[in-house]
């Protein structure tokens, strides 16, 4: 459980981070929480502490920086954080559809899901929320693990990395794209030695 | 004997296997019969996610119908039970400058409809399938039964139970008697009301709204003793169409059948097993224990079916001709 509650410690560290930055990231990095939080969790769940630039100037600069890495163009090829971006055109709506039933399937509405069902953070998200559950409760905990497992083979597998590896390490965003590369590497290793236990039928939905 | 004084029965069967829960024919009924003040809350026919509380909340429990013959006390659901309706304060955010959401009232916590898509079961082995819900129109109505003002009936020429509102003293008995709750109560003119089966429209030939409505072509309608009927031969014929809860005794006229068509359960592996992921126990729980034998009909036929052997069975469900699902009646008025 204590790994569990580790990566739901990081991935809640990365989803705030990859989103669109905000007055409250901004507070945690200019006083250095973030960093410190990020290299404790990430230490924990892949044996390795996070390394993350601390962004210079102002609140201001690093999400124009934000706006040019992500959303101007989707900046660039293979940078864009939004999984639709990664896949062939035709299957956004499908892509959609199936991250929507995943969302749902725990209770989570998307209706104020403004940054898109396939954005980065909002993915990462999702995987603090199952990771926070599997760390809560031992006995329900199988349902959440399988999710994280399927979640993390059929989609952040698929493009994180590379994603990462087209944004390079430089600056605040390239290390925490790297940090949550590195994250997800991590988990996905580990669930193809250690299969999800199955989900039962007949539990209160 | 002429066909107006034979004693008939109109039945029902709702494919479950196809309703995709668009809740068209719980707008259809909704739009023709109770747009009235005071019927805001009242839906004759309602589409609910089961496994779920369902609308009114917790309606199977409250008692109602009939146990070992002898009528079973009931109680009436609650405002909140239906769930009070809420309105969205759009004009202030529109027009009067208000900021945040537009929200329903605080304590907005059910609704018709209000479990949608939730199901049971745990990931990835969740579950859930839409029911239709409207009077069944019952051989031995509990409302009828209730009504001490003779108010309710059922008439012989189709077996529809009818509700007269001017006979009605507004007890309210028959709200507590029927166990599926499917009769209501207008607090506006102190009168019950309940579905009457569309009879303007049968009497001019015309399907019931919610059959018309109905998208998918899950529902059937016609005389259950017509042996040309689809709802005889699934009923009748096959035996692949059950009662809801026929357990309350009041012979239900509505029937289902039963989903026999979905994933499987997945096992940890990511692969699909042999057993489907709707426990046959569960179904058993709303269709009776003849859901089984149901069920393995249902199969093998679709299996002759895959192999490319005919199949009345699928095709009458298939319902490829829209009026055939109508028995003897037709969609909408002609032109």
């Amino acid at each position: 459980m204590a790994l569990a509650a580790a990566r739901s410690r990081a991935y809640t560290l990365l989803a705030a981070a990859t989103a669109y930055p905000d007055e409250a990231l901004w507070e945690t990095l200019a006083d250095g929480r973030f960093a410190a939080a990020l290299a404790e969790s990430m230490a924990e769940a892949t044996g390795e502490p996070a390394v993350v630039a601390a962004p210079a100037g102002s609140l201001a600069e690093l999400q124009a920086e934000y706006v040019a890495a992500f959303d101007l163009g989707r900046g660039g090829p293979g940078r864009s954080l939004h999984e639709g971006d990664h896949r062939p055109a035709e299957t956004r709506p499908d892509l959609l559809v199936e991250l929507a039933a995943f969302y749902r399937c725990f209770g989570l509405g998307t209706q104020h899901c403004t940054a898109g069902l396939d954005h980065l953070s909002v993915a990462l998200e999702f995987m603090h929320f199952l990771a926070f559950h599997e760390a809560g409760g031992a006995a329900g905990s199988a349902p959440y693990r399988h999710a994280q497992r399927d979640f993390v083979a059929r989609h952040l597998a698929d493009w994180v990395p590379a994603v990462a590896a087209a944004h390079g390490e430089s600056g605040f965003h390239g290390s925490v794209l790297a940090a949550a590369a590195r994250l997800v590497a991590a988990d996905a290793g580990r669930y193809e030695t250690e299969p999800a236990a199955p989900g039962g039928v007949g539990a209160a939905g | 004997m002429t066909s107006s004084t034979r004693h008939r029965q109109m039945a029902f069967v709702i494919d479950l296997n196809k309703c995709i829960g668009c809740q068209g024919c719980t707008i259809a009924c909704k739009r023709l019969w109770t747009t009235a003040p005071g019927l805001e809350a009242a839906y004759w026919m309602n589409v609910e996610t089961v496994p779920g509380r369902g609308y009114p909340r917790d309606w199977a429990g409250r008692g109602g119908g009939f146990d070992k013959g002898r009528p079973k006390p009931g109680r009436e659901p609650t405002p909140e039970e239906y769930g009070i309706p809420f309105e969205f304060d759009y004009s202030a955010r529109l027009f009067s400058g208000k900021r945040d959401r537009g929200r329903p009232r605080a304590a907005a916590d059910w609704a018709p409809n209000w479990e949608e898509d939730q199901g049971a079961g745990a990931y990835p082995n969740t579950y859930f399938f839409y029911l239709p819900r409207m009077c069944n129109h019952c051989d031995r109505p509990a409302c009828a039964e209730a009504c001490e003002a003779g108010a309710i009936r059922k008439r012989p020429e189709d077996g529809l139970v009818l509700l007269d509102p001017d006979r009605c003293d507004g007890s309210r008995a028959c709200v507590a008697a029927c166990p599926y709750a499917k009769t209501f109560f207008d607090a506006a003119k102190a009168k019950a009301h309940k579905c009457h089966g569309c009879f303007p429209r049968l009497e001019a030939g015309l399907a019931p709204a919610c059959v018309a409505q109905c998208t998918g072509r899950a529902m059937h309608v016609g005389f259950l003793d017509d042996g040309a009927a689809s709802v005889h031969k699934l009923v009748r014929q096959w035996g692949v169409a059950l009662p809801l809860m026929d357990g309350f005794g009041t012979g239900p006229n509505v029937f289902y059948i039963p989903p026999f068509i979905g994933p499987a359960v997945e096992g940890p592996d990511g692969t699909a097993g042999a057993a489907a992921r709707i426990p046959d126990n569960y179904l058993a729980s709303l269709f009776g224990p003849d859901v089984r034998t149901a069920l393995r009909v249902l199969r093998a036929e679709r299996r002759k079916r895959g192999r490319g052997e005919p199949s009345e069975l699928m095709d009458l469900l298939i319902g490829r001709d829209a009026r055939a699902l109508l028995g003897h009646l037709q969609p909408h008025p002609s032109r």
